[in-house]
């Protein structure tokens, strides 16, 4: 496209963008919250604490009939598609305590609080009280003097369609002396630790090129390290991943609290895990606890379909997807699990079966790598049964 | 969250990034498309598409010390080329405007060698901007990066609209001078 006087603006200097973003005049009154200025109230809240590791009590369907739900579309935020890599079908393992010997006939969906009906994936649902109670509580849990907060409040699109400063906090960073915890309005936290941070010798970890052994290591002292941060009773490891284009093997380093029953397993694995990530230096970079129920309004528990069922509707084209090219046939279907999908852009929580099918060369797609990598699109299949989904 | 730790993360290829770069930063590249656009819809997917261009380009891009600026001039790009693209967003005369502002003090850039060309502009645009105040800057960068109105300008620096006009105009007029000592020729 030709290029413009407008476009050899989008050429100027980094630091003349950041700073025109950020700068208020000195006559502005400043907005950012003091700590010190909201001391005084936090000693009401932090006591009323709710849990932020586990999915919140939602109250209970009183009525007998359970209301229809609408399936949200499915929109993946900007990753191209759903699509992982593995050199066979016996690799697709990610975790998931789901099984399909499991007797389960309903699972609760929920309508989620922290939906961005914009897309923009802004952090929306907890109130900032609540924000700072978690913040305290965190720092508590880790140790951590709170030094001072900086707060990010969003940009609203006003009734006459201009852009305005809103007042809506959507995340609060606590400067501590070792790094930074920010909270999310969706409930999500970020321990973000200082560069200096070492782990001791034998419990550094990596991405790639590291072993079952010592990624379980790694994973076991840090998990032991941070119980009082993470709250979990049964915690349980995940160290699966996928592998990228040139064959190296990703992994990821995951735990959440398996719970007390089969349905706390499912939830906590789908919307209530943490994730460890190293640095470059096989350190310990950040910590990132979801809170995927923080605001979730359950809506009640809904009759499930069967895997035959599910699959049934897969062939028969009733199911969603990223992946760009078709379902190529019942024979390359490798594998099925039941999962919820999370994120700002899901109006309501509800369980789907996914099938992970081996994708073939298509429409211009390279789906088989010449290194042997085979792509499996995700295919999602409500779980639900249909009585109960109003735009079938 | 550091803006050097999720770059990190994008360069580690986790899909983590993607979150973070949106809880951190979705209001603000909303806010940037929204402004161009004028569109609810077209500037959810300008956002959207700065996810995945900022996936697709870091490695082998490492932005750690200015994260925020290529993310915000990837936005502006994909939220100027769709206005043009779409004429249904009836955002042409706006557009149109800010371009006729910039017309008598920057010089058209070559078809041909356009990115190279646009990129020493924008240096030499740089260099001027630095030797101007802070609220100057500003005026101008949110003028023409972030195609603000001239209120809005006015009311971020708390200043009249009438002041806005008149510095801006002199700005240009300092700028034109300033580039055509640098050898371009208007």
């Amino acid at each position: 496209m030709k290029k413009d006087k407008l476009d050899s603006i989008g050429y100027i200097d980094n630091q003349l963008i950041e700073k025109a973003e950020s700068y208020i005049s000195s006559k502005k009154k400043n907005t950012w919250i003091k700590w010190s200025a909201m001391v005084a109230c936090l000693c009401l809240v932090v006591g009323g604490l709710f849990t932020i590791n586990r999915p919140v009590e939602a109250p209970l369907v009183i009525s007998g009939e359970l209301p229809k739900i609408v399936i949200p579309e499915y929109e993946i935020g900007g990753m191209g598609f759903e699509g992982l890599m593995y050199f066979s079908a016996e690799e697709l393992e990610n975790g998931n305590p789901w099984r399909e010997d499991m007797e389960l006939v309903t699972l609760p969906v929920f309508k989620n609080g922290c939906y961005d009906p914009t897309g923009a994936g802004v952090p929306l649902g907890l109130s900032e009280t609540k924000m700072i109670a978690e913040l305290e509580s965190a720092a508590k849990a880790l140790g951590l003097e709170i030094l001072d907060t900086k707060a990010e409040t969003d940009n609203m699109i006003s009734e006459n369609d201009m852009i305005v400063s809103g007042d809506t906090v959507y995340s609060i960073c606590a400067i501590t002396g070792r790094g930074n915890l920010t909270i999310y309005a969706n409930g999500s936290l970020v321990y973000d630790l200082p560069d200096d941070y070492e782990l001791p010798e034998g419990y550094h970890f990596t991405y790639s090129n590291i072993s079952d052994s010592d990624a379980e290591a790694a994973m076991d002292y840090l998990t032991e390290t941070y119980a009082p941060f993470l709250n979990y009773e049964h915690p349980e490891i995940v160290l699966q991943g996928e592998y990228s284009f040139s064959g190296d093997y990703i992994r990821r380093y995951i735990v959440y609290d398996s719970g007390t029953d089969m349905t706390e397993n499912i939830l906590n694995y789908n919307f209530c895990s943490t994730q460890f990530a190293p640095d470059d230096r096989g350190n310990l970079m950040l910590i990132r606890i979801n809170n995927g129920l923080c605001m979730a309004e359950k809506l009640g528990d809904y009759p499930l379909i069967s895997i035959a069922e599910a699959k049934e509707k897969l062939l028969d084209g009733q199911y969603q997807t990223s992946v760009p090219v078709g379902m190529p046939g019942e024979k390359y279907i490798a594998k099925v699990e039941l999962v919820y999908r999370s994120g700002p852009q899901e109006e309501t929580l509800l369980p789907y079966y996914r099938f992970y099918v081996e994708l073939q060369d298509a429409d211009g797609w390279q789906m088989m790598q010449s290194n042997g990598l085979k792509t499996y699109g995700a295919y999602y299949v409500p779980a639900i049964q249909d009585d109960y989904i109003s735009n079938l | 969250m550091e803006d050097d730790k999720i770059v990190q993360l994008y360069l580690n290829r986790d899909e983590t990034a993607i979150r973070q770069t949106s809880e951190k930063y979705g209001s603000r590249l909303r806010a940037i498309s929204y402004r161009i656009t004028s569109d609810r819809e077209t500037s959810e997917e300008c956002v959207n598409d700065t996810y995945l261009e900022t996936w697709n380009r870091i490695p082998p891009s490492d932005p750690k010390d200015y994260f925020y600026a290529f993310l915000a001039k990837i936005t502006r790009a994909l939220s100027i080329d769709r206005c043009r693209e779409r004429t249904r967003l009836k955002r042409d005369s706006y557009i149109v405007e800010l371009t006729s502002e910039l017309e008598m003090c920057i010089p058209a850039v070559n078809d041909v060698a356009d990115d190279v060309e646009a990129k020493l502009l924008g240096e030499a645009i740089s260099r001027y901007l630095y030797t101007l105040s802070d609220e100057k800057q500003v005026m101008f960068i949110r003028r023409y990066f972030y195609l603000d109105t001239v209120s809005e300008i006015a009311n971020r620096l708390s200043i009249s609209d009438s002041k806005v006009k008149t510095t801006l105009f002199r700005v240009r007029n300092e700028l034109r001078n300033y580039l055509i000592q640098e050898g371009y020729t208007l």
